[in-house]
């Protein structure tokens, strides 16, 4: 009797240690930096991972940044998480004005996003000057819409489309 | 007639159709807007607007600047290539290399926004890797 309870006893131990192995797919470090990864640009956020177990510090501008936060990190670590710990704390905003308007002033930074976007678009050509687009060449008037819109999501000065020969 | 008056149409539709932190201005000569329309339907619906007051956006007195609130960290969005795969690149960047492809038409799930370009995705098959915003839509 006394025998049978040990070998189950070693049975359980080994079935639960298994288990743990099986179960933490990422480690600590591994997660940590891959949470990290989706949240590239928020420098008031700070990620620590220990045991599967996340916690989120810092601070953001509103409740709904905060949920947003969580949310990113729950979907980056998806199943690798044990448990999130939402440490951030919420800062009351400066002031209630809208920030103003922000345009592009770094030609080479415009230029660049320019040409990643319209090498989808081989039948123009795109130039940058003093955050003012300008695009020449020829497209089909379907193709006018995509264009614009990608261009614009850059924040230029100005779009100007005025010198494509639009195809119908 | 000022600007704001020309596309007196488009500002209105955007503050009735419930564009949040809507913001324009006219700076040097152009039209800015800015905002977070509900969902797509809506920024679709503003940019149909636009095109109607100026035909093929030769004028270029508005550069309109609206994302879609639904597409955010955790939600599915689709793929909208014109007919071609989406690359997966490593970063974001088209110097990155690739790490996989997303078919068009293919739903994939929003993880991060690097920024108003790059967004970090994740596919079916757990390829996990940065795409080009503009070819991903809200479902």
């Amino acid at each position: 009797m006394k025998f049978s309870k040990l070998t189950f006893c070693l049975l359980a131990t080994t079935v639960v240690l298994s288990f743990t192995a099986c179960k933490s797919g990422l480690s600590d470090e591994k997660l940590e930096e891959k949470i990290e990864n989706a949240l590239t640009g928020r420098k008031t956020v700070d990620v620590d991972v220990e045991k599967g177990k996340v916690i989120l510090s810092g601070s953001v501008a509103s409740e709904k940044e905060k949920q947003q936060v969580e949310s990113i990190a729950k979907t980056a670590g998806d199943k690798d998480i044990k448990s999130i710990q939402n440490n951030i704390v919420v800062s009351a905003p400066v002031s209630s004005t809208p920030a103003p308007i922000e345009t592009s002033n770094n030609d080479a930074v415009l230029g660049a996003a320019v040409n990643t976007f319209v090498k989808d678009f081989p039948t123009v050509q795109a130039s940058v000057k003093d955050g003012v687009i300008s695009v020449t060449g020829t497209l089909e008037q379907p193709k006018i819409i995509t264009l614009k819109q990608g261009l614009d999501n850059l924040n230029p000065k100005k779009v100007d489309l005025s010198g494509i020969v639009v195809k119908k | 007639m000022s600007l704001q008056e020309k596309y007196k149409v488009l500002l209105d539709t955007a503050q009735s159709s419930g564009v949040n932190d809507l913001n324009y201005a006219e700076m040097d000569g152009v039209l800015q807007i800015r905002g977070t329309a509900p969902n797509a339907d809506v920024k679709n619906k503003l940019w149909e607007i636009y095109g109607n007051i100026d035909p093929n956006f030769q004028t270029g007195d508005v550069v309109l600047n609206v994302d879609v609130a639904t597409e955010v960290p955790g939600s599915q969005v689709k793929v909208i290539t014109e007919n071609s795969n989406l690359n997966i690149r490593k970063g974001p960047g088209t110097d990155q290399p690739i790490v996989g492809k997303a078919a068009k038409g293919e739903i994939i799930t929003l993880i991060s926004k690097a920024n108003d370009q790059w967004w970090l995705v994740r596919t079916k098959d757990n390829e996990e890797g940065y795409c080009y915003a503009q070819y991903l839509e809200s479902v």
